[in-house]
């Protein structure tokens, strides 16, 4: 993958099935990219990117299928916490999940835009557990959480990796003994 | 489709008039604007032609920044990858433009009784100018959608907002000046330019639904 | 070789249809010699449509094909496209002079050729606004293609349903058999002139790119 002149990375090879999978990299390697070139968000520079459901490969992957969650994705800072989770319910077409399990019952009313940075990652983690999307790519989420938070967010992602759901994770460190599909 | 469209205009609609700052912004202009028109020309006669264009543009005018902004908050506030993992560009793209226009709509109604009393056009005329007011806003706030979403997503440089959406929109405007026009003056309307100001500002737009996905295939 | 055979064409049609127009076709009965201005006022008239067109579609094969080539083509014949409108002003400026006693009347369709000219000055003004290498040729491809969406009901529907001081909204209906065929002949050299300027705008951008 370039950008202009600069490769960021290049020769990737690599299958990933269900459960949860590890992208790691020290900032700056690609792994936000290559998050986005999988979630179809960029176009790579060269090479493919397959998504293979029941041993057919996907050629117009949906929007009830594949979901990231990356620092650089923002909700909209002048609607309340409880308006925009709200509107994320209804575009996803499920039901809204608890505030309390992200420790957000007490903002509901507060504006996205005057949370803390710890607090707007609650509810981005939120938004991506809103929906049981058969691939979920998270792109640093333990990011300004709590040891609480990135407790539950990996009870969220083992839970998926349970029921036989896909879940890439880019990260700097290796986290629990979950497999590393790409070191870059 | 339809209540994903129905959720994001609500979206829209709440964000576009929950931030005062736009709708304090154009309210004021249109005030000011129509108060330096109007005081001047206080005992002489103002032709109908000059009334509609002055209207047409202190409307233009006051919403321009709103329509400018339409497309430009998605892309700055970092929602818009948020979208495009969920919903189509086309229903976003859809749902910001008769937003946009609903924005316009609001200050066409709010600024067209005012020019008519400040102007000393007959208060009779009214009735039949708002129906104009708001279809011209609406073509106005459609056709001028896909330009604004360009301009938004190539970041361009500079005040360029101006020049590249003032063309597509002048023929409408033209039209909608002859049109007032003739309201004003009670004379014979002509419904064929109405058609032509509906039937181009619908082309534009459907223009712009048909070709989004190409431009949004991923770059 | 297609290109050579058009620049021998040139001259060939251009020079002679020139010369029938001016010296040969009878002039207008009313506005006399003056009226001869007609045959660099509605060939440029016509082509400013054909180049538009190309670069419409150019534009739409772009969207789907993503060939470069197709952005280029779409951006050079806008280039042209706006010459030929602005000749098309100039000249048409001065038959209004001595048709009908002013240079610019707002006429439908004096006014619709300046809102075109400043729609195709927008699109060249957009296109070197991006920075964004990859979005630059998308973005002018759809404002090409609204802007041509709009040439219809500015060249054809509303000078025809307003007041317009060309006859027959300018579909010279009023021209006599004479005058087509020097009128014909300019178009057809000016048509070969437009294809050898955008084959030489193209092999420019071309050597552009391939030297970067």
């Amino acid at each position: 993958m370039k950008f202009s002149r600069y490769t960021v990375f290049e020769n990737l090879t690599e299958t990933v099935e269900s459960g949860v999978n590890l992208i790691l990299g020290s900032n700056g390697s690609g792994k936000t990219t290559l998050l986005r070139i999988i979630a179809g968000l960029q176009k790579q520079t060269s090479g493919e990117c397959r998504i293979i459901r029941d041993g057919e490969s996907m050629d117009n992957i949906g929007y009830e299928t594949i979901f990231l969650c990356s620092p650089d994705m923002e909700l909209y800072s002048e609607l309340t916490v409880q308006e925009n989770m709200k509107l994320l319910a209804g575009l996803m077409r499920c039901n809204l999940t608890s505030f309390a399990d992200w420790r957000l019952e007490k903002l509901q009313k507060k504006l996205y835009g005057h949370l803390s940075s710890g607090y707007k990652q609650r509810v981005k983690l939120m938004m991506a557990f809103l929906k049981t999307f058969p691939i979920l790519l998270l792109d640093e989420p333990e990011q300004h959480l709590d040891k609480q938070g990135i407790s539950f967010v990996t009870e969220c992602i083992e839970e998926r990796s349970d029921n036989g759901l896909l879940t890439i994770v880019a990260t700097n460190n290796p986290w629990r003994n979950w497999r590393v599909a790409v070191n870059l | 489709m339809l209540s994903t469209f129905k959720l994001l205009l609500a979206k829209e609609i709440k964000l576009i008039f929950k931030g005062k700052d736009l709708l304090g912004y154009a309210i004021g202009i249109a005030i000011v604007m129509s108060i330096a028109v109007s005081m001047p020309s206080a005992r002489i006669k103002i032709p109908e032609t000059a009334g509609s264009a002055l209207m047409w543009l202190i409307i233009l005018f006051s919403c321009v920044e709103a329509l400018q902004r339409t497309f430009t908050d998605e892309m700055s506030g970092k929602t818009s990858d948020l979208m495009k993992l969920l919903v189509s560009p086309s229903l976003v793209f859809l749902s910001k433009v008769f937003s946009s226009s609903v924005f316009t709509i609001v200050i066409a109604l709010f600024t067209t009784p005012l020019l008519v009393l400040w102007l000393g056009f007959p208060i009779s005329r009214l009735p039949s100018m708002l129906p104009i007011a708001v279809v011209g806003s609406l073509a106005i706030g459609l056709s001028q959608g896909i330009v604004s979403y360009l301009l938004a997503r190539g970041s361009s440089k500079g005040m360029i907002y101006p020049l590249v959406v003032m063309p597509i929109v002048l023929p409408i405007l033209i039209s909608l000046v002859i049109l007032t026009t003739q309201f004003l003056e009670a004379s014979s309307i002509s419904y064929t330019l109405l058609v032509v100001v509906i039937a181009q500002s619908l082309a534009i737009l459907l223009v712009g639904i048909a070709f989004l996905p190409l431009l949004e295939r991923a770059v | 070789m297609f290109v050579r055979i058009l620049t021998v064409l040139l001259p060939v049609i251009m020079l002679p249809s020139m010369f029938y127009g001016l010296m040969i076709a009878g002039a207008d009965k009313e506005l006399g010699e003056m009226s001869r201005v007609i045959y660099f006022h509605i060939p440029p008239s016509w082509l400013l449509v054909i180049a538009l067109l190309v670069s419409f579609i150019a534009s739409i094969m772009y969207l789907i094909k993503e060939n470069n080539l197709f952005d280029r083509i779409a951006h050079r014949s806008a280039e042209l496209g706006l010459l030929f409108s602005i000749i098309a002003t100039v000249t048409g400026s001065i038959y209004a002079y001595f048709a009908w006693g002013s240079a610019w009347n707002w006429d439908p369709k004096e006014t619709t050729i300046v809102v075109l000219i400043i729609l195709y000055i927008a699109y060249l003004a957009l296109r070197s606004s991006m920075t964004n290498v990859k979005l630059k040729p998308k973005i002018s491809a759809v404002y090409s293609i609204v802007a041509f969406i709009t040439l219809p009901f500015l060249m054809f529907v509303i000078p025809r349903i307003t007041n317009s001081l060309h006859t027959d909204g300018g579909g010279g209906s009023s021209l006599t058999a004479q005058m087509r065929i020097g009128i014909y002949g300019m178009t057809l050299g000016l048509l070969i002139l437009y294809i050898l300027l955008l084959n030489l705008a193209l092999r420019i951008d071309k050597k552009k790119e391939l030297s970067q």
